[in-house]
């Protein structure tokens, strides 16, 4: 990148699982890398790109990984029924915990305590690192689609078809409870926990104001809306169910009424959109394989390009913004590295 | 952008009620030597069990639209599972999809359709429908489901007939015909079927539905028969026995030639006599050629005749509401009378049925735009009430055929092969709930090219 201000990244490392990769995470301090391909293992590298080691995952294919807050420990859950957590120091499975359905689609650790939240169709169950099963709670109204945990907080949300749930890891109730009647694939909290947005098979985004419990809708996406992103200063949120990234300002009077920014490069369906945690660029990954990096303040172009073999899956960003991973259907996972400045 | 039909996974739907055999047939399909890689995902809890194979167990989860729209109505179990499956790498060669007994199919039929996903990677290959000989009945009249699974159905298995007599299998058939006279229906004992009957349809064939019935795209008509005669002038009497009906409608009229041109000339006609208001003839009246329809009055025993007077010698054709043969009627001049030629008309049905279908076959070609207002207003207006839709056109200006299928308001529609040296025509099928035939045959008329 010539341009002084903008962030210059570089291709850092890439490795190749040789199989279609549906979920990619860092480990919150930034020294591992896990990517869970269909089929079930686990692959492990650290920060570098040197692989680490391979967990067995799960019989018939992994669906869902979740890193505990310190980083030692990576929950996993899968088709075989069972949450599984494994320590990542010693690669071996630490317990097993029983979904409740055959298919465990969420596992998700807490960012601040040592809870770990599990969807198994509609069973949504509360655990810790121990294996021990805190609380199971009562059926949610349908197969749970997204578990996302407010970022520092013990609330957590949910979503179902037709009841987007918050709650709190102390309690047994929901402390919130949206009805809305669609089905609803992925949630986005702002960081700043005031909005809580949600991606749907309907082709729409819906979008609550959490204490008001005001809502409004944006329809018209050309496919169902799995893509969702908000930035770190909560302001603006980054949509896919299209071909163009769209920008909704969710500042001042709100994005109600107004026209999206529009991020338009990529020639398929978006498969991702990733904002940084604390900086200001977006990464953008669409069905084609080509991945974007924007300043979504300047539209008119992306700053840089990649073009990953198959369609991308996965973008993630490690938690200081450093390295950006991408990863495709056809098992390339690629790291960029931020160039330090001189 | 979106993959060809040839990448698309073929997907067959199998419906029926608990116990008319769908995990038998299952068992089938996966032991059966056939080469393919079968995924199969379950919704009702059978005994299906193979090891190379891949069965994943489904709870039925139908998702409605926020806009209230039923034609988005879809499936989220399957766009999730379906979505996980086709992510491996160990690619299926087919997938079957195994409904509860009671389910609509409609939203599973939609998933195809609706979802961008599923569209992309899959394809709608087929819905079979299984049918317990011996136990629909309880059902049929009253339960939507059944009539729905049978309306919807590409492919109809009447299974179990050893446990039923044949003339009431054949009794049966013709019910469900009447419902789907689009579906390819077998008769089978324990689910025994070869594959390529129910695998590789390929979405909808219109030419093998017209090989199964070649008068379900023809009109119905309100007479069963009509025929030419060589009249000459002076009294003839139409001669009736006793029949199964205390009544019966008719009408004479001239035509211009005694073939078959000149009787298909006067079936318009004669349809449209048939909807004006009955003369009420005695045995012993005289009826007149014309474009009046009288009732013949049938209640006395034994030999009736009714007098038909022609004034100008010529071709005449009378048709009749049922077939002569019914009442061993005669035309009698000098002595019996044969028809020049004579034709038996297909029956327009007391539809008691609610669920029922409109078959159209016409030449000429169609205005695209015409064509998709009205399909447009059409869908709006009835979707909800048409279940499925298939069909073979003509579009002006385009040397291909056009093929499409839907279900409710949803297409999926594309030019096909050349037309060639093959004649060009429409054929279309609405199944559906509270059709009208008039309606619609009036409406898919106006948008042919004038």
């Amino acid at each position: 990148m010539t341009k002084a201000k903008a962030p210059a990244f570089t291709q850092s490392w890439e490795a190749h699982l040789g199989d279609h990769v549906v979920k990619l995470a860092w480990s919150p301090n930034g020294r591992m890398l896990a990517a869970a391909a269909v089929a079930g293992p686990i692959a492990l590298f650290d920060a570098k790109g040197l692989f680490l080691h391979e967990l067995p995952g799960h019989n018939m294919g992994t669906l869902a990984v979740s890193w505990s807050a310190d980083s030692r420990l990576l929950a996993s859950g899968g088709q075989d029924g069972v949450a599984r957590i494994w320590n990542v120091e010693t690669f071996g499975e630490r317990c097993q915990l029983q979904g409740g359905a055959q298919w465990v689609e969420q596992v998700a650790y807490s960012p601040r305590e040592d809870y770990l939240a599990t969807g198994a169709g509609r069973h949504l169950k509360l655990w810790n690192s121990a294996g021990q099963l805190l609380r199971t709670y009562p059926p949610r109204p349908s197969t749970i689609t997204d578990i996302v945990w407010q970022p520092g907080q013990l609330f957590f949300s949910t979503a179902a078809y037709g009841q987007l749930a918050t709650f709190h890891a102390e309690q047994a109730a929901p402390v919130r409870i949206f009805e809305w009647k669609g089905s609803i694939l992925v949630i986005a909290v702002s960081p700043d926990g005031n909005f809580i947005a949600t991606g749907n098979q309907d082709a729409s985004v819906h979008f609550w104001y959490r204490k008001s419990g005001k809502d409004l809708e944006m329809s018209g996406y050309p496919a169902k809306v799995r893509e969702l992103s908000w930035d770190s200063g909560s302001r603006y949120l980054a949509t896919g169910g299209s071909a163009i990234v769209c920008v909704w300002d969710c500042g001042g009077k709100g994005p109600a009424g107004t026209r999206p920014g529009q991020l338009d490069a990529h020639d398929r369906l978006l498969s991702a959109v990733a904002f940084q945690n604390k900086g200001g660029l977006l990464a953008s990954g669409c069905l084609g394989g080509d991945l974007f990096l924007w300043n979504p303040r300047k539209p008119s172009a992306p700053l840089r390009g990649a073009r990953l073999e198959g369609g991308i899956t996965q973008i993630r960003w490690a938690s200081d913004d450093s390295q950006l991973a991408a990863a495709s259907e056809n098992g390339t996972v690629r790291v960029f590295q931020r160039m330090e400045k001189d | 952008m979106s993959a060809s039909s040839a990448d698309r996974v073929p997907v067959t739907v199998l419906t029926g009620f608990l116990g008319s055999g769908k995990t038998t047939l299952l068992n089938r399909i996966l032991t059966e030597n056939h080469g393919k890689r079968i995924a199969v995902i379950e919704n009702e809890f059978g005994e299906v069990g193979v090891d190379n194979e891949l069965i994943v167990n489904a709870e039925e989860e139908i998702f409605e639209m926020n806009n209230g729209c039923i034609c988005c109505t879809v499936r989220g179990d399957l766009i999730r599972i379906l979505g996980n499956l086709m992510k491996r790498r160990d690619r299926f060669d087919h997938i079957m999809i195994e409904t509860t007994g009671l389910a609509d199919p409609a939203p599973v039929a939609q998933t195809f359709f609706v979802d961008d996903e599923m569209k992309q990677r899959l394809a709608l290959d087929g819905i079979v429908t299984l049918v317990d000989t011996k136990h629909i009945w309880q059902h049929i009249d009253d339960s939507d489901e059944a009539k729905e699974q049978v309306a919807f159905a590409d492919v109809i298995l009447l299974n179990k007939i050893d446990l039923v007599a044949p003339p009431d299998v054949d009794k049966l058939e013709a019910r469900i015909r009447e419902m789907n006279p689009a579906a390819k229906i077998y008769r089978t004992h324990d689910a025994v079927v070869d594959m390529d009957k129910i695998l590789g349809l390929g979405g909808f064939n219109l030419d093998r539905a017209l090989q199964v019935d070649p008068m379900f795209l023809e009109p119905e008509y309100p007479f069963e028969w009509g025929g030419v005669y060589d009249l000459g002038t002076g009294v003839h009497d139409f001669v009736m026995q006793d029949g199964p009906d205390p009544a019966m409608n008719l009408v004479v009229m001239p035509v211009p030639g005694s073939d078959y041109a000149g009787l298909e000339s006067a079936q318009l006609d004669a349809v449209l006599s048939f909807s004006s208001d009955e003369k009420v003839a005695a045995p012993g009246d005289t009826i007149l050629p014309g474009h009046d329809l009288y009732q013949l009055r049938l209640e006395e025993t034994g030999e009736k005749r009714f007098r038909i007077t022609i004034e100008t010698a010529g071709a005449y054709a009378l048709f009749t509401e049922h077939h002569p043969e019914e009442f061993g009627a005669v035309l009698h001049g000098s002595g019996a009378l044969q028809p020049a030629v004579s034709k038996a008309y297909k029956p327009d049905h007391e539809h008691d049925e609610q669920v029922s279908s409109v078959g159209l076959s016409v030449p000429g070609d169609l205005d695209q735009k015409k064509l998709n207002n009205w399909l447009r207003e059409l869908l709006m207006e009835k979707g909800p009430d048409i279940f499925r839709m298939k069909g073979v056109l003509s579009i002006a200006k385009d040397s291909r055929r056009f093929v499409f299928q839907g279900v409710h308001m949803l297409f999926d529609g594309r030019p096909d092969r050349e037309w060639g040296a093959e004649p060009r025509h429409n054929s279309f099928i609405f199944i559906g709930r509270n059709l009208d035939r008039a309606a619609l045959t009036e409406g898919f008329l106006q948008c042919l090219v004038k």
